[in-house]
């Protein structure tokens, strides 16, 4: 059992609605660079909305709108008609700014390359890098709406941005969440990848195998058993939601990976819980995890991965930053949404929770 | 019980193969990742076995089909790992931004600046009093994984004197009036409210006054209640109505009206009941309402039970489909819990035994 010797990072945090964090601070004085993923989903378009209302009064506002393009997308066609859909709302948003105080840019960021090989996330890198690396130092806060961001994209960005700005420059995520259930199925992946290589952020030299892999279970359970495969590690922690709105959530999944435990013998003694809602609860759980083996064991050689909502996602990215741990991933080829229609997820965007996380910065110096 | 054993026992049942294979092959894992670790049970005597027992009571293969329906698609099972982590996460995420917002407030710091109100956080969360409301608190578990909380400042009950810890803070701090800014009353579950906070008539004034365990617990800490600011519920875990409820009678209380607050890290939506009313056209919800109905008898209330709305669908006619792992609260519908003497006519066996903290008269 382990206690809790000192402060770790995160004992305190914010996490609050987007618009009451804005109502509360002096936007005024601020210089904003807020950007977004572009898709077929409609919940690309509710923090936007918001932040053209709450942060218009920046001293300076810039919206950077990041379009993400799938030629292996199955679904092509229905997908791209969503992302105009999305991308007038969008436009219509931006004509009602303050042009003297207010600019928007477009990047387009190809996932796959001319041979079908995933490598959008370090495309985005490079391209934002060029595009906007320099002028990043200009701004006082960074807010990044993850709402519409594939995971692997959402943690290479955060992370560059992360590592570009200095400690008091204040770097957010922005998730919007509507109160209607959402099931968008994924076909065909690419091969596993790490994000945050081994040994990249830290000590290790990254040339050796994983021994524990931390993945934070839900969703396909086919990503499980492709990453699982792929790193083939010695010890598995899976880390379940828990709580959850739905109380049953954690059972459902654990019994999707039931795999997990049966073939691969993983005891249920090393399932930890943390809240599906909360991705600093995630981050301290992963923290234990590694304060537990880090006098006998290099960091690099402990993967993690997110395979459940994006929320949780954010968590495993803050114990990746702050334990220099590698991340490994897997990236759907294509997106459907099965449930709600388009038009009824669209209407229910207007009743849209937008979540902001701090995390990093002022606050916690 | 392995699951060989248990699909040779289960075949007896009249369940049609197919889903009763399926069925066993879920609930075997579920057994052994949660189930077979509830308190009551013992070797020889763990789920399957208790489950197997509970089906063939019921009369038909489409009363038992839909008895296991409701056994793998309703029941909320919490584990004791979980509730363990329920108190950790009390704290980190709503007993820690409590005492931050507080900090905020008293040094006048603009919202958010928690990071300049941390400077105080160990002087705020030393004059907090923690204090277990019942044995399922768990309260051993949140001091010891919360080391910043001293041992001085956890009453693991309710019923004992805080006198020493006062003492110990003001040698502490060397301030003779020092006290606790926060009381923190620690419980594991409230379905209905009930044993928390109710209007009682006194039979000999007809006036209506409050009782209940949170009037206890302001009886025997009344000065150290007055003198703080806040007082917090913590139930771990707790229905939707049960919070409502508990809030508003609370206000009829002078000594809590103007401090009193709930904290539940996981609250049960109010839609998870299943009662005659809450069903609709939910078909697989009607199915359990009717065994509910087809299988109770008036013999298996009490004096008490009935005072309480009887229990065919759980005390306070919550309808829950919710065990915890060291006991089945009476809120929970009859079918998962009940038990009738071994003389009694009719019989019931229930799936997850409950002890009864209430007596019956």
């Amino acid at each position: 059992m382990v206690k809790h010797s000192s402060v770790t990072p995160y004992y305190y945090h914010v996490q609050t609605e987007f618009e009451r964090f804005w109502s509360a601070r002096h936007v005024q004085t601020r210089r904003i660079l807020f950007i977004f993923g572009l898709g077929f989903d409609p919940r690309c378009v509710p923090a936007f909305r918001l932040a053209a209302r709450v942060l218009s009064n920046a001293e300076r506002l810039n919206t950077v709108c990041l379009r993400f393009k799938n030629p292996l997308d199955d679904n092509l066609a229905e997908n791209t008609e969503g992302t105009h859909d999305s991308l007038k709302d969008i436009d219509q948003i931006s004509w009602g700014l303050n042009a003297a105080k207010y600019h928007h840019d477009h990047l387009e960021v190809n996932l796959f390359d001319s041979k079908g090989t995933y490598d959008g996330h370090k495309k985005l890198v490079s391209d934002f890098t060029a595009e906007f690396g320099n002028t990043l130092r200009d701004y006082t806060d960074v807010v990044i709406d993850i709402s519409a961001f594939p995971r692997s994209l959402m943690y290479a960005l955060l992370t560059r941005v992360q590592e570009q700005l200095t400690p008091m420059q204040n770097l957010f995520a922005v998730l919007s969440e509507v109160p209607v259930p959402v099931d968008i199925r994924e076909q065909g992946y690419s091969d596993p990848h790490y994000i945050i290589p081994p040994g990249s952020r830290g000590d290790g030299d990254g040339g050796r195998e994983p021994m524990i892999w931390i993945p934070i279970l839900g969703g396909s359970t086919e990503r499980l058993h492709n990453i699982y495969t792929y790193l083939s590690p010695k010890e598995v922690f899976p880390i379940v939601p828990f709580p959850t709105q739905d109380p049953r959530t954690g059972d459902h999944i654990v019994l999707r990976s039931r795999k997990l435990f049966d073939d691969w013998h993983v005891p249920f003694s090393n399932i930890m819980y943390a809240c599906g809602d909360v991705p600093f609860d995630i981050y301290r759980k992963i923290h234990d995890i590694v304060e537990r083996y880090r006098s006998f064991m290099s960091t690099d050689r402990m993967v993690v991965s997110a395979l459940s909502g994006r929320s949780l996602s954010l968590g495993v990215l803050l114990a990746a930053w702050l334990h220099n741990l590698p991340v490994c991933q897997i990236q759907p080829k294509t997106y459907k949404l099965i449930s709600p229609s388009r038009d009824d997820l669209k209407r229910a965007t207007a009743r849209a929770n937008v979540t902001l996380y701090w995390l990093s910065g002022e606050i916690y110096q | 019980m392995n699951l060989e054993v248990a699909k040779s026992l289960f075949s007896k049942l009249g369940l049609r193969g197919a889903l009763l294979d399926e069925a066993l092959e879920e609930l075997e894992f579920m057994a052994r990742y949660k189930y077979d670790h509830y308190e009551m049970y013992a070797p020889a005597g763990r789920f399957l076995e208790h489950l197997y027992r509970w089906l063939t009571q019921f009369d038909t293969p489409a009363d038992r089909e839909a008895a296991l329906h409701f056994v793998r698609n309703d029941i909320i099972f919490i584990s004791q790992r979980e509730m363990q982590d329920l108190a950790r996460f009390l704290y980190y995420e709503q007993i820690v931004p409590r005492i931050l917002d507080k900090i905020l407030e008293d040094s006048h710091l603009p919202p958010f600046a928690y990071g300049e109100a941390f400077k105080k956080f160990s002087h705020y969360l030393r004059r907090c009093l923690f204090v277990g409301l019942s044995d399922g608190a768990k309260i051993d578990f949140f001091r010891r994984h919360n080391i910043d909380v001293s041992q001085e400042q956890v009453l693991p009950y309710y019923r004992t004197s805080a006198k020493d810890y006062i003492k110990a803070l003001r040698e502490e701090s060397g301030d003779e009036s020092d006290k606790f800014w926060a009381v923190f009353l620690i419980d594991d579950f409230t379905g209905s409210g009930y044993t928390l906070l109710r209007q009682d008539v006194d039979p000999d004034t007809d006036q209506v006054r409050l009782s209940g365990s949170l009037e206890r617990a302001y009886e025997e800490h009344k000065n150290i209640v007055d003198g703080a600011s806040s007082l917090f519920l913590c139930e771990y875990v707790a229905t939707h109505s049960a919070i409502s409820r508990v809030r508003s009678l609370a206000q009829n209380a002078r000594h809590y009206a103007s401090k009193f607050d709930v904290l539940c890290p996981l609250v049960l939506p109010d839609e998870i009941g299943i009662t005659p009313s809450a069903v609709g056209h939910d078909s697989t919800k009607s199915a359990i309402v009717a065994l509910c109905e087809k299988y109770y008898d008036d013999t298996f209330e009490t004096y008490n039970t009935r005072k309480g709305g009887g229990i065919q669908f759980g005390y306070g006619r919550h309808g829950l489909p919710l065990v915890l792992y060291s006991n089945t609260p009476n809120n929970s519908l009859y079918i998962l819990w009940f038990s009738t003497r071994p003389d009694a006519q009719p019989q019931f066996t229930p799936l997850f035994a409950r002890i009864d903290r209430h007596k019956a008269l």
